[in-house]
């Protein structure tokens, strides 16, 4: 039995739902990435996105 | 003016690109690593990313080749054929487990191209420039993509293993 179009749709974007980011994880290893690959010299915009809200809104990410 | 931009750049779309790595490797640490990976990339290159028609579609585009790599060193690893179901939090959920290892099935441009249509919206020209491939060939890995998944989940498929990345 094949699957509906909207059906796989639905199952793709209810995996994607599934997955909840973290944004602590990803912010963390974006600065060690970002300092070491200007050898520590770039810290300033790791400063600015430190700053931001930590509110996850993910509306427009996947319905 | 500079950071600000890339500030509220990495707000809008460190949660998008993390669920778009996670559709492409189907593990929920290696998604935040390569989102997380994606927006240092875009970071060193802000000004052409700030310049380009779509700054998210840039982005898109860099996730989709680290996911590509990471994809192709687990696949040489074997990790994935050892241990093909990984546990996270939502493998609990057996629709999810199948979806995810449906999608592992498919090769890399159909989960691509099926990935950025269905889930994430994107019209069939916006996918063409996130992958660097033409629309015909987006239309083509997206109908087959569909196909091959719809037929994966509709059951009588043992789903297990990866398709690496190709």
């Amino acid at each position: 039995m094949r699957l509906a179009e909207d059906e796989v749709r639905r199952a793709i974007r209810a995996l994607a739902a599934a997955h909840v980011p973290d944004r602590e994880a990803i912010l963390s290893r974006f600065t060690r990435v970002a300092l070491r690959r200007s050898g520590g010299r770039d810290a300033y915009p790791v400063q600015v996105v430190s700053s931001g809200g930590t509110d996850l809104d993910v509306s427009d990410d996947v319905e | 003016m500079r950071d600000d931009a890339f500030a509220a750049y990495f707000e809008r779309h460190h949660a998008a690109f993390s669920r778009l790595a996670y559709l492409m490797t189907g593990d929920a640490t290696a998604a935040d690593d390569l989102a997380a990976d994606a927006l240092a990339e875009v970071w060193r290159h802000w000004e052409r990313v700030e310049s380009a028609d779509s700054p998210g579609a840039y982005g898109r585009g860099i996730v989709m080749n680290l996911a590509r790599q990471w994809v192709r060193r687990q696949s040489r690893e074997r990790l994935w054929l050892l241990e093909p179901f990984r546990r996270t939090p939502e493998s609990d959920v057996p629709a999810v487990l199948d979806v995810r290892s449906a999608l592992r099935r498919l090769p890399h441009r159909r989960r691509a191209c099926v990935v950025l249509r269905y889930a994430f919206d994107l019209s069939e020209k916006e996918v063409a420039g996130v992958l660097g491939i033409s629309v015909g060939a987006v239309k083509s890995a997206t109908s087959r993509g569909a196909r091959q998944l719809a037929d994966l989940l509709g059951g009588g498929v043992e789903l297990d293993g990866w398709e690496a990345a190709r």
